[in-house]
């Protein structure tokens, strides 16, 4: 058989016409036993309408609030996104919130520069260093603190 | 699906394009009627060699007339005047950026902090910090400095003069 005709056979409609024996042969084994009355008919009929229309109702509601939630939210994040300084609190300042608690390190009651700079001369005077300066939690103590503890000595909703 | 996402995108776009022109308003970069100018932060430490600093800079405009009795509103508050830039200062110890928090920027407030570990420290009237500034053409701001805390190599506190200049030529 050529290709292109092979090909034909496949893509064409298949056939679903029934004969009318096999149509007929449903008919029997399905019939009712009794006539139906048209009331009952008719009842059955409208239950059934009933009962597809109200899903019906309940998809159309569906169809919008997905859209429309998605919507929302794509909207907001927009919105947020744009405004200037819309960072999230920790892209802001890193481990700071931590860090003020516990970077005053000269013991005067605030956290300023001179806690930097006292740990700064600390470390370059290679003195021993106290576990609790590791502030940055990467398990040295170094210029990294150092700057951790001069963030957070001017951050602004610190104050002075 | 394809016709909910597609429902979602347009809804989308359009919520954006009614609502971004308010909420974006007045924080576009290059709206006319705004000057750029540096301030720049002079500290004098006598005799003193001045190891370490931390200042306060808060910059605002005077009130117009025409805002007086009528303040904006807390949650449409955007500072007149904006910091969008903070260079060190003139002498080797403290030419490099000095500490401060990165949200100051676009911002009226600032804290300014820098130490130097290093001998060669300045004495006398220094330059420490310049920091540049956004300001509406139409006004000259007012500007409130605060020294925190002047020290020297052994981190001694020390009385200490902080001034202000303006103008490009320092």
């Amino acid at each position: 058989m050529p290709m292109n005709e092979e090909r034909r056979q496949f893509d064409s409609e298949p056939d679903l016409r029934v004969s009318e024996r096999f149509s007929e042969d449903l008919g029997r084994l399905f019939a009712p036993d009794r006539p139906i009355p048209p009331d009952i008919d008719r009842a059955v009929a409208e239950a059934a309408r009933r009962r597809f229309a109200r899903p019906q109702r309940r998809l159309w509601w569906l169809r919008w609030a997905v859209p429309a939630t998605a919507a929302a939210a794509i909207a907001i994040a927009c919105l947020w996104w744009a405004q200037p300084g819309a960072m999230p609190p920790a892209a802001q300042s890193p481990q700071l919130s931590q860090a003020a608690k516990e970077t005053d390190i000269d013991g005067n009651g605030r956290v300023d520069i001179l806690d930097a700079f006292t740990l700064a001369r600390h470390i370059e005077a290679r003195q021993p260093a106290e576990a609790m300066w590791d502030f940055n939690g990467d398990g040295l103590i170094d210029r990294r603190d150092v700057d951790t503890v001069a963030l957070a000595a001017v951050r602004l909703n610190k104050g002075v | 699906m394809k016709r909910s996402a597609l429902t979602a995108l347009v809804v989308a776009c359009l919520i954006v394009t009614l609502l971004a022109p308010r909420t974006g308003k007045g924080s576009r970069p290059g709206k006319p009627g705004v000057r750029f100018a540096p301030v720049h932060i002079y500290l004098d430490s006598g005799n003193a060699p001045l190891a370490a600093y931390q200042f306060e800079l808060v910059c605002s405009v005077p009130v117009r007339a025409s805002q007086e009795g009528n303040p904006p509103k807390a949650d449409h508050y955007e500072p007149a005047v904006k910091i969008v830039g903070v260079e060190g200062g003139q002498h080797p110890a403290f030419n490099n950026a000095p500490y401060y928090d990165p949200a100051a920027l676009a911002n009226n407030r600032i804290i300014i902090a820098a130490f130097s570990t290093g001998a060669d420290l300045p004495k006398g009237r220094t330059r420490i910090a310049t920091i540049h500034l956004q300001i509406p053409s139409d006004t000259e701001p007012e500007y409130e400095l605060k020294l925190a805390v002047a020290a020297d190599a052994d981190g001694r506190e020390f009385p200490a003069e902080l001034t202000l200049e303006t103008g490009e030529d320092q």
